[in-house]
């Protein structure tokens, strides 16, 4: 009998031992996750200067916010981070470094590109949980224009950041692979999660859904969505946005308009633009800034790769 | 001695940092178009080919591709070939019948039936048109056959006059193929190719005759969702150079890389005949319905083509290359 009230009473203390640690492993994993998610975190990374130290960082932070994000499934901050960051650094590391090898390691360019397409499949799948958790039976309502735009509804402007990158590594991977059928029967449903994210928030990131925009619009054919007054529209937006000092809109401009029309002149002139946007002193687009003048001087550089003709005189 | 050993460094200094430029300069480019996009079997290959190319001339020939289309239609890119400013290209059937005008024939429709059919003919047609090619002022590096052409329509076609109820999409590119199915009495409308999509969405057309692996990738089926099983033609293509380039290739290397572009096609081949399943399955998850045509339906088509073929001898199709053609085919089907 005593010994029962004993193993009673053990039974009980640790109960308590394992529900308190329990409690304060959740606490602790959501004060951490709410510590790493804040916009402060997203400048350490987007603010800096050296992108190699950031390539080299991002893959352990990137399995860091996983890990959090499996103890923590449901910290919408945490789901939105982890997500960009996997497509983030597809496009910036993974993408963007294989686009600039020689024909002579197409291999390797084509292992990067595939890996690139996992990763940005990757991110967005993260996203997309996040926007199932806010609408329930988001991910079904895809197939259907109707019961996807009912969805779409629920949408607040908060909600925009999840918009914009699930589209984004949607179109990435598509973009990487344009016989991936199952991606290429979404191309609408990104179209519509733009257009609502416009309409919450068109000024969001300064311009980002205007970038989204020139290239959707300048790279689809146009029965399947492509545009080329409407890229053209996007893309001065997008440079009034952001007060000219992205040089994104003018690479993505370079590559996605003016290398399908063959017009050097202004393929030049947008990437020399981008070019003398300022990197030099701290300023919230950094590291973007850094890589997208990285990739004008290799396209500017390696033109003939681009161009069968390019008269003397340009 | 200083002084000469100093002029020395600088001499060598002078030659290695010399040795580069000038091998660039000496370095032979072929600039390459070509339709499809880079992230493709096709894209990949050609890049296969260019590292290729550059390994076994040890770099003394450069082939830049250029692709997605960028150097225009095919029209446009026979004229670029013909003024040099692109020296080589990847061309359909279509764009190969402006060098050599027999290649239209291979696409005459349901002439050539099936797969049988087609390796059956292409033994002894494809050194035909290679040698008329190299005849001129062009030279085959490879020739691929691509799959299939198939009808893919709103309505359901199984024969002919089911076809006939509806209006059929056909690009200015392909007038000859055009004019074939208006003396069968279709009702074709030209159509060029980045509107047809839209044009089918609007219904301003409700049919096209297009390769299983277009229709998935520009999403034709989502409004032309019925596919009727019958081969229409074999969808054939080409790498061809001009024959400026060619020649200005020194005469050591152009055995080997005419080697490696013919392997390379024949890789194109293989993967372009894997994309074409993968497509029509994928097509199927998404709604498509494929129309089984049986043999006296698919015999309404072969009657629907005999009865205008006469016409098209001489004008559309090359009378020689067609009679050939014809030729090999009744022989193979009397032996099965």
């Amino acid at each position: 009998m005593r010994n029962a009230k004993k193993v009673r009473a053990l039974f009980l203390v640790s109960a308590c031992f394992f529900l308190f640690s329990c409690s304060i492993d959740k606490l602790a994993v959501k004060k951490i996750s709410d510590a790493l998610t804040g916009d402060e975190q997203n400048e350490v990374f987007l603010g800096d200067g050296d992108p190699e130290l950031v390539g080299d960082a991002l893959p352990f932070a990137i399995k860091l916010y996983e890990t959090l994000l499996s103890k923590n499934p449901g910290h919408q901050g945490l789901i939105l981070t982890t997500g960009s960051l996997f497509i983030m650094y597809a496009n910036a590391f993974v993408q963007g470094p294989a686009e600039i090898l020689p024909p002579e390691e197409y291999e390797e360019k084509q292992a990067r590109m595939e890996r690139a397409g996992r990763l940005y499949r990757r991110g967005a799948e993260i996203i997309e949980s996040g926007l199932e958790k806010k609408i329930p039976g988001w991910k079904d309502a895809g197939k259907d224009p109707a019961a996807f735009a009912a969805k779409l509804a629920k949408t607040k402007k908060e909600d925009v950041p999840l918009l914009y990158w699930n589209a984004a590594g949607i179109l990435s991977a598509y973009a990487l692979d344009p016989f991936d059928l199952d991606l290429g029967m979404r191309i609408n449903e990104l179209a519509a999660m733009i257009a609502r994210a416009y309409e919450l928030d068109p000024g969001y990131n300064s311009g980002a859904l205007d970038e989204f925009y020139l290239l959707f619009y300048a790279s689809l054919p146009d029965g399947m969505g492509g545009d080329r007054e409407l890229a053209e529209l996007h893309y001065r937006r997008a440079l009034e946005k952001s007060g000219g000092l992205s040089a994104g809109p003018y690479v993505a401009y370079a590559k996605s308009v003016a290398v399908p029309a063959q017009d050097y002149g202004t393929f030049r002139a947008c990437l020399e633009a981008a070019l003398a946007i300022d990197t030099e002193g701290p300023a919230p687009g950094k590291l973007v800034n850094i890589i997208n003048q990285r990739k004008a001087r290799f396209m500017l550089d390696e033109a003939e790769n681009f161009f069968a003709e390019i008269e003397e005189d340009q | 001695m200083k002084k000469t050993i100093t002029a020395l460094c600088c001499f060598f200094l002078a030659l290695s940092s010399a040795a580069p430029a000038e091998r660039r300069q000496r370095q032979i480019v072929i600039k390459l178009a070509s339709m499809v996009p880079e992230n493709t079997p096709w894209g990949t290959a050609l890049n296969k080919m260019s590292a290729q190319w550059s390994a076994a001339t040890n770099g003394a020939v450069r082939l830049q591709v250029y692709p997605s289309g960028s150097q225009g239609s095919e029209t446009d890119v026979l004229r670029k070939l013909n003024t040099n400013a692109i020296q080589a290209a990847v061309l359909t059937s279509f764009g190969l019948h402006k060098i050599a005008p027999e290649a239209l024939a291979l696409s005459c429709p349901f002439l050539i039936r099936t797969d049988d059919e087609l390796a059956e003919v292409w033994k002894s047609v494809r050194p035909d048109i290679e040698a008329k090619i190299n005849s001129g002022n062009y030279h085959s590096l490879a020739m691929v056959r691509g799959g299939w052409v198939k009808f893919f329509s709103r309505s359901p076609v199984l024969v002919p006059a089911d076809l006939k109820r509806q209006k059929v999409g056909s690009f200015p590119s392909e007038p000859e193929l055009a004019q074939a199915f208006r003396t069968m009495g279709y009702q074709v409308v030209i159509v060029e190719q980045n509107q047809l999509l839209i044009r089918l969405n609007a219904g301003a057309i409700d049919a096209v005759y297009q390769s299983p692996i277009a229709s998935a990738g520009f999403q034709y089926f989502g409004v032309a969702k019925n596919m009727a099983s019958i081969n229409i033609a074999p969808f054939i293509g080409g790498i061809v150079l001009n024959r400026h380039a060619w020649e200005s290739i020194p005469e050591q290397y152009r055995g080997e890389l005419q080697r490696i572009s013919q392997t390379v096609g024949d890789e194109i081949e293989v993967s372009l005949l894997k994309l074409e399943n993968d497509a029509i399955q994928a097509m199927l998850k998404n709604g498509l319905v494929v129309h089984n045509v049986n043999p006296q339906q698919a015999q309404a088509w072969y009657d629907d083509i005999n009865r205008v073929i006469p016409g098209l001898l001489g004008t559309t199709f090359d009378r020689a290359a067609y009679t050939k053609i014809e030729r090999i085919l009744q022989a193979y089907r009397s032996r099965r």
